[in-house]
């Protein structure tokens, strides 16, 4: 990890302080925590009566209210829960993308979102989807103490991520970082994010080259990941052809979003780096002030 | 069939055409490199027709090919081709430079490297007649026309390059008149061209090398009574200061060394003890060998046999001082080479054109004799006379002031040398086998031409005119390219000549004597009758010693004559037909790619 990264991260998460992150409904379950939950839980605030039914904690028997109606009732008092993101930053090489910020704006969003995480009292895993998703090293700690983050990896992670899928947490917040620019399936990917999720975001970030290429004539195009080289002439026409795909593409990710009831937004590099307001995400309420 | 290209320059023109056209497609077409996150998004974009990676890739556009080919024709067409086939006769003189540093080096002599060169150029074209001709002092045929290799190697024994000179220009004159335009000159000599040379006839293949040399450059054999001495003159024929060592044999060796400035000469007298036997100076061998020898023979101190019968009067006497004050007579025991006859009381009548034979004094064949004619009624003459200027007699003579007895009247049979008005006062008439008859009308009592310097001047001419025609070789060293010129004993005109190399030549005189060219350096021996000769032939000469300027390359060309023009075979269809054909199947891939197939 080069110094490069950590100034990403640390720039990220200078921006994150004002922000906290937001919690999804669905995110109201889950293990016991210092956050009050939605269901029923063993924290000292009372919630309800109800009768007793088998199964249920004899330490919560209502004595009081059998003595004076002898019936079995049971006090029933409110969940606490601890929430959890699992942020996903893909590793591979075209999220550094040369002559581009989106090194920066992948590793600052990060950084920005384990700070609004911490903020709103999440409990973050980070990850890296490499040949494989690995936990980030220190990935309890502040993003500006992580260890071993590269953007360097020559393949696609989205093969990665369907051979060898992570171990999220169950009932987590869980955010993907990525330029989503796989030939993978979306709807395979999303089942993996979606299962036992309380919540998916899908943060696609992408360089204005990407999003407007500007280039024409004939061009070498060079695969940042494989180094593939292709020679195609490049008119308005195929520049329109392009713009064309790319919607195609976010349409296909956004349909797989929406099967697994996932949000999916879209962030570019050179404009998130420029104010690091990520607007879509407040708009979305992923994102709070704090 | 051999093709040429006339306009060679044309194919610049091509090469040009095709880099233009190169650096257009590969400026238009070449791709820039762009990286990007992934090919995904550009899996169905057009790729191009055009360029790409054809540098990484052997892979040229079709259009671009066919467009090359098309300029390599064209310009290949207008470099006008021609043909001539290799079975066409066409004659080819060549002119072989057979001046003795052609031999320099040994086997990568430019001797050797010309033979060479003049069979592979008949090897590649078998249609040549050859004649060659040697340039030497004078030009000459070698051998009759030839048509195979075989037939050049017998010949080449005979490029002796043995003269001193090489004569290019009368070689290369004889060859221009012996066959009409059509044919081709080649010369093969060690030295380039003269300034501005340009023939579209000649090519002049020069086959030398700059080489150092030490020679001989002048030698001389001189004796002076009993005393002998000779000199040489050696030429530094280098860059550098040296010093040269060499040896004289005479019987013995003496060994000498001389210190010579670069480009230097220097000249070495030395005295010797056997005036008899011949001199050798030799230097160490170098390149050129043929010059670092010299022999020298001994003077020859050929003496006239001369008999005088002029009777008991004062002539007598005056003629037998004449003749003995030249130095090169002995009075004859037997035959004389010189007979000086004249009135001794024989009578005679007036108008006898001839004194009746004396008895004993009977000619013999090759006889000189001079007749001292009797006078009768004589007087005194100061003139007008007039003098044959031509005769070797009449040399140094002045005759002003010259009183003549003689008959004014009457006349001599032969051809005048001194005429008094209209008489003729000495005579001279030729006889068979080079012999000789003079008639003088002279009154010794009424003339003083006896008592003038025309005496004694009259008798040296008389015996040294007679002298040089005595039989043998009177200049017994030669320098190589000089005459040798053999004077016969009389009634014996064939001789045979033997080079130092054993090669025998056989001469015939004609008239007086015989004359030919002796092309080896050393001792030549000549046989004549009875009598045996010799004389020494030595190589002299500074400009052909000289290495320093010879060079090698190949000038000329044919192809830039008119004459090929003729001989040869317009071939620019077989380039202008392929090119049509390739511009309508670029107009087709064209009009096919405008209809939405792209090459």
């Amino acid at each position: 990890m080069g110094e490069m990264e950590r100034t990403f991260l640390r720039e990220g998460e200078a921006a994150g302080a004002p922000y906290r992150l937001g919690v999804p409904s669905q995110l109201q379950r889950g293990l016991g925590g210092i956050r009050v939950g939605r269901g029923v839980g063993s924290s000292l605030e009372f919630l309800d009566h109800r009768e007793y039914q088998p199964g249920d904690d004899i330490r919560h028997i209502n004595w009081n209210a059998l003595a004076r109606s002898d019936r079995l009732t049971i006090k029933l008092f409110r969940e606490e829960v601890s929430p959890h993101v699992d942020l996903l930053i893909d590793g591979s090489r075209s999220m550094a993308l040369e002559k581009s910020e989106k090194a920066r704006a992948a590793l600052g969003l990060v950084g920005l979102l384990a700070k609004a995480a911490e903020n709103a009292g999440f409990t973050c895993y980070p990850w890296q989807i490499k040949a494989g998703c690995d936990r980030i090293y220190n990935g309890h700690l502040p993003p500006s103490s992580w260890e071993d983050i590269e953007l360097s990896h020559p393949g696609d992670a989205g093969s990665a991520l369907g051979r060898l899928p992570p171990r999220l947490r169950p009932q987590g917040l869980r955010i993907l970082i990525s330029d989503l620019l796989w030939e993978a399936d979306p709807s395979s990917i999303m089942r993996i994010l979606g299962n036992q999720a309380a919540a998916v975001l899908v943060v696609q970030i992408l360089a204005t080259s990407e999003v407007r290429p500007s280039f024409l004539g004939n061009m070498r195009l060079v695969d940042a990941e494989t180094g593939r080289e292709e020679d195609i002439f490049i008119d308005q026409a195929a520049l329109a052809r392009y713009q064309a795909q790319l919607s195609r593409h976010q349409e296909h990710w956004l349909l797989a979003c929406r099967k697994v009831g996932a949000s999916m937004v879209t962030l570019v590099a050179e404009a998130l780096v420029g104010s690091w307001k990520p607007v879509p995400l407040v708009e979305q309420q992923f994102l709070m002030a704090v | 069939m051999a093709l040429t290209l006339t306009f060679s320059a044309a194919l610049w023109g091509g090469v040009a055409v095709v880099a233009s056209l190169l650096g257009i497609y590969f400026f238009r077409t070449r791709s820039k490199p762009q990286t990007v996150g992934s090919l995904l998004l550009w899996a169905e974009q057009r790729r191009p027709s055009e360029g790409g990676r054809w540098l990484q890739r052997p892979q040229m556009p079709l259009l671009l090919a066919l467009e090359i080919m098309t300029v390599v024709l064209i310009a290949l067409a207008a470099a006008s081709p021609r043909g001539v086939s290799s079975s066409q006769a066409i004659p080819l003189l060549v002119v072989l430079d057979d001046s003795y540093s052609m031999k320099a080096g040994g086997d990568d002599s430019a001797r050797s490297q010309g033979m060479r060169a003049v069979e592979k150029e008949i090897v590649d074209h078998p249609g040549y007649q050859v004649r060659l001709i040697l340039a030497g002092a004078r030009p000459e045929f070698l051998g009759e026309t030839c048509r195979a290799v075989v037939q050049i190697k017998s010949l080449w024994q005979g490029w002796k390059c043995g003269s001193p000179v090489g004569e290019l220009d009368l070689g290369i004159a004889l060859a221009r008149e012996t066959r009409d335009f059509s044919a081709r000159i080649l010369v093969i000599t060690d030295h380039q061209p003269p300034e501005g040379f340009s023939d579209g006839r000649m090519q002049w293949w020069a086959f030398g090398k700059a080489r150092p040399n030490f020679a001989f450059i002048n030698a001389g054999r001189t004796m002076f009574g009993e005393k002998d001495r000779f000199f040489v003159e050696l030429a530094n024929l280098s860059s550098s200061p040296m010093r040269v060592g060499g040896q004289v044999e005479n019987g013995s060796l003496r060994p000498f060394s001389l210190d010579i400035a670069p480009r230097d000469s220097r000249r070495e007298v030395f005295d010797i003890d056997s005036a008899t036997s011949p001199i050798r100076v030799r230097l160490p061998p170098d390149d050129l060998t043929i010059d670092d020898e010299v022999v020298l023979l001994p003077p020859q101190q050929r003496l006239v046999k001369t008999s005088v019968h002029l009777g008991s009067g004062p002539l007598q006497g005056l003629v037998e001082r004449a003749l003995a004050a030249t130095g090169f007579i002995e009075a004859a025991s037997g035959p004389a080479d010189l007979l000086i006859r004249g009135d001794v009381g024989i009578p005679a009548l007036p108008g006898l054109s001839a004194l009746p034979a004396l008895p004993g004094l009977s000619e013999r064949p090759g006889q000189w004799v001079m007749e001292f004619q009797p006078v009768f009624g004589a007087s005194s003459f100061v003139g007008p006379f007039a003098i044959d200027r031509e005769s070797p007699l009449a040399e140094g003579l002045a005759l002003e002031g010259v009183i003549w007895g003689s008959t004014a009247t009457g006349t001599l049979p032969g051809s005048p040398v001194i005429f008094l008005g209209n008489v003729p006062l000495l005579t001279e008439e030729r006889k068979a086998q080079g012999g000789r008859l003079f008639r003088v009308s002279y009154d010794v009592g009424r003339s003083n031409f006896h008592n003038t310097t025309n005496w004694p001047i009259f008798f040296w001419n008389l015996v040294r005119w007679r002298q040089s025609l005595l039989p043998g070789i009177p200049q017994p060293n030669l320098r190589l390219g000089m005459e040798a010129h053999l004077q016969t004993i009389p009634g014996q005109p064939d001789a045979k000549v033997t080079a130092p190399d054993g090669e025998i030549l056989m001469v015939k005189s004609a008239g007086e004597g015989a004359v030919f060219l002796p092309y080896t350096p050393g001792i030549h021996t000549v046989e004549n009758g009875s009598e045996k000769f010799a004389f020494a032939v030595n190589c002299l000469n500074k400009k052909e010693s000289d290495l320093f300027q010879s060079s090698s390359g190949q000038w000329g060309d044919w192809t830039k004559s008119e004459n090929f023009r003729q001989e040869s075979l317009d071939l620019s269809w077989a380039f202008l037909l392929p090119a049509a054909l390739l511009l309508g199947i670029h107009l087709l891939l064209i009009s096919a790619a405008k209809g939405g197939i792209r090459p």
